[in-house]
């Protein structure tokens, strides 16, 4: 640890020496010469797809657009209504349900998984089944679980019925917990892959060690484990913070029907911005206000990184 | 700046402006009569598109306009929309006016078709306002102009196997009401809903309330900004009778929990006796129909019975460039010849009553004859997001017996509320 810390000051020094040096060494300036024409194309199409797109997206949210007719400017009337529109609200409110417990759940299962998998037999096959589901489209997914969820003659309605008695209405009364359910079962397999490649890194000798010292399992977890992947988890943390509140296809294509929009009740943001936007059998192309809510969920997006971040920031541990 | 970023943001710039050149796609045709584009809203195996395509084949031949289809499917409108604001706009598009109305004619981006009624349809020595009957382009104006001319009207009401059922279709909510409590107390399930598409659900509730009303009632209270109106007796007395529906248990077992169309193609097994639906449910229930289903309509019983109908028809978007091409071929596919196929070949309605009315659909055309129309579930799905984030949530838990006639007025004040609070 000291050795490499000392070894980046010292790099760090040595990097300003050579900035404040005068005269640049001829391979300095070729290297200076060649940093715009290899930046420059990947910058152009990041600002042209990305930044300027949300810069737009900003613009028109404080408008009143239909994306057809001239556009119409509100101040931040947009965002006032928004703050105060029962509909936006609980929608937000299933995206933040959504990251928060569909994402432990999420976790802890892959977890659990990869302590299963790492002393399994087969586990790289093991690995790709459980992968499977991430690459399946999830339109696909969600017919699936129609035909396994749907009452009273789908596959799982029936086992249950079988084993309990009782006929439960998975879709009528629980279509947002089984879609949780679902969202959980498809990123397994997915956070599964990532900390499992984590968890190889990790010298084995150190669980023989810890269990000649009559370790447990938990404690190997608890000591091991964690500890070696905590950078690991973190940036998986971070992957899925993100994606989860881009969550959409699952939602519409399980929830909604050939013409129509899932019930509102499991909206998530994603699906309330195509809502105001392209969504249903008469959009309401409502732009200025969908932009609105579209930049909302970035900032919080934004935030929640930066606190996630934070929150799992830890000195890197080196073996 | 020194030179090396200068030729950066030059060099940025230009393919900033490259990029931009490619979405323009400048297209400066102009009208020549010999040409046109038309998006449909059928996919090329249906057969509503066989007899599109064969009469623009026809017409190809008989005109030498060129056309040129693109078989687009349900979404097509939303795909016009995004090319109103320049880009290469289709001459000619049809879908369901409800659609229509949403995104072309909310937002004045439709054609004036006042002159293809006035027309001839070719050869047959009428115009085109002779050929469609009177009674369905009452709703198809805005501010005295006519944005479709239909070529398919579907119609709602209740289907019922007219081998299982004879008798007269029931006149009264009373005889309905009895002939539901019979079948229940036979041990059949008297109604048979697919209650996960909020759609459906509404044509219950909306159908007796149109019923208790009379036609466009419904489209009023939805308007009210206070979300309030809807708390009168006799609306009360009109959910009542639909909670009754949900209390008596007359809903077929199954109904909130199934995914469509599980629960219709039970109904076309003879699991179920009646079916709210449109005049697809012949068509789309058919193949899995059992042997000697006879599917006959009833209207939806009540103090004011009307039947909801709705225009499938062609509309001309505004910026379209060959739009005169394009209208000389409306007043053609009106002609008896091909108009007949919608009928006979798609086995739906036509607007022209001369034509021949498809068996299943006897009954439908028998009652369009003598009742007044109204709009499918009175056109409140026209309110763009009102019925997605206002109505439906709220009907769904009266159909699925999660809330009574009280809950049902007080949520839905609160949603509608909220709703014209931010769209008004």
């Amino acid at each position: 640890m000291a050795v490499a810390s000392a070894t980046a000051v010292a790099g760090r020094r040595a990097r300003r020496t050579k900035a404040s040096a005068a005269p640049l060494t001829p391979l300095a300036r070729r290297r200076r010469a060649l940093f715009w024409p290899f930046v420059a194309p990947a910058l152009a199409l990041y600002l042209v797809f990305f930044v300027g797109p949300v810069l737009a997206s900003v613009w028109i949210s404080f408008h009143r657009w239909d994306g057809v007719g001239a556009l119409e400017p509100r101040g931040v009337q947009n965002y006032e209504i928004l703050l105060d529109d029962s509909t936006f609200l609980d929608s937000f409110a299933n995206t933040m349900l959504i990251l928060v417990v569909v994402g432990l759940a999420t976790f802890a299962v892959s977890f659990a998984l990869t302590m299963v998998l790492r002393e399994m037999r087969g586990r790289k096959f093991v690995r790709a089944v459980l992968f499977f589901p991430y690459i399946v489209s999830p339109v696909v997914l969600s017919v699936l679980w129609g035909f396994l969820f749907r009452s009273p003659e789908g596959l799982l309605t029936t086992l249950w019925s079988g084993v309990t008695g009782a006929t439960p209405n998975w879709l009528g009364d629980n279509l947002f917990t089984v879609i949780c359910i679902g969202l959980i079962w498809v990123n397994t397999g997915f956070f599964t892959t990532i900390i499992m490649a984590g968890v190889d890194r990790i010298p084995a000798d150190l669980y023989e060690d810890s269990a000649l010292a009559g370790a447990t399992a938990w404690q190997r977890f608890r000591h091991i484990t964690l500890p070696l992947t905590w950078d690991v988890v973190a940036t998986a943390a971070v992957i899925w913070t993100i994606s989860s509140l881009k969550i959409f296809e699952f939602i519409y294509a399980f929830g909604g029907t050939t013409n129509d929009m899932p019930t509102v009740e499991v909206w998530n943001s994603a699906l309330f911005i195509y809502g105001s936007t392209f969504g249903g059998r008469n959009p309401q192309y409502q732009f200025g206000y969908a932009s609105a809510s579209a930049v909302v969920m970035l900032l919080v997006v934004g935030v929640l990184v930066v606190l996630l971040r934070r929150v799992m920031r830890r000195a890197q541990i080196q073996f | 700046m020194t030179a090396a970023p200068l030729r950066a943001a030059a060099a940025l710039t230009a393919a900033a402006l490259a990029l931009t050149a490619c979405g323009g796609g400048g297209n400066a045709a102009s009208d020549d009569g010999k040409s046109f584009t038309y998006w449909s809203m059928w996919k090329e195996n249906e057969p509503q598109a066989q007899v599109l395509a064969q009469a623009v084949a026809d017409f190809e031949k008989e005109t030498g306009i060129d056309v040129t289809v693109q078989w687009q499917g349900r979404d097509v409108l939303k795909k016009v929309v995004p090319a109103l604001r320049g880009g290469d706009v289709p001459d000619l598009v049809d879908q369901e006016e409800a659609g229509v109305r949403a995104n072309l004619v909310a937002s004045d981006q439709f054609r004036d078709l006042s002159a293809v009624y006035a027309a001839e349809v070719p050869g047959s020595g009428k115009k085109v306002s002779e050929v469609v009957a009177d009674k369905y382009t009452g709703t198809l104006k805005k501010d005295g102009k006519l944005f479709l001319v239909p070529y398919e009207i579907i119609g709602n009401g209740l289907w019922f196997d007219g081998s299982k059922l004879p008798g007269a279709a029931p006149k009264t909510w009373d005889e309905l009401a009895a002939r539901f409590a019979k079948a229940k107390g036979e041990g059949r399930a008297p109604i048979a809903l697919d209650a996960d598409i909020p759609y459906y659900n509404a044509y219950w509730t909306v159908g007796v309330l149109q019923g208790a009303l009379g036609a466009g009632k419904v489209d009023e209270l939805a308007k009210d900004k206070t979300g309030k109106a809807w708390d009168t007796p006799e609306v009360r007395a009109a959910l009542a009778k639909v909670k009754a529906l949900v209390d008596n248990k007359y809903f077929i077992d199954g109904y909130d929990g199934s995914k469509w169309p599980a629960v219709q193609e039970k109904w076309a097994q003879r699991q179920a006796d009646f079916l709210l639906m449109g005049s697809w449910a012949p068509s789309e229930t058919g193949p899995k129909a059992a042997q000697g289903f006879q599917f006959t309509f009833a209207p939806l019983p009540g103090a004011k019975t009307t039947v909801p109908v709705s225009n499938l028809g062609f509309a001309i978007p505004k910026p379209a460039k060959k739009a005169a091409a394009a209208e000389k071929f409306i007043a053609y596919f009106l002609k008896d010849a091909h108009l007949s196929k919608i009928s006979t070949t798609a086995k739906n309605l036509t607007p022209n009553p001369a034509l021949p009315v498809p068996d299943d659909l006897k009954g439908l055309g028998a009652a369009l004859e003598t009742l007044p129309v109204s709009r499918p579930i009175d056109g409140i799905d026209e309110i763009p997001g009102y019925a997605e984030e206002a109505f439906y949530p709220v009907n769904d838990q009266l159909i699925k017996g999660k809330t009574d006639v009280d809950g049902f007025l007080s949520q839905l004040a609160e949603k509608q509320a909220n709703y014209w609070k931010k769209n008004g």
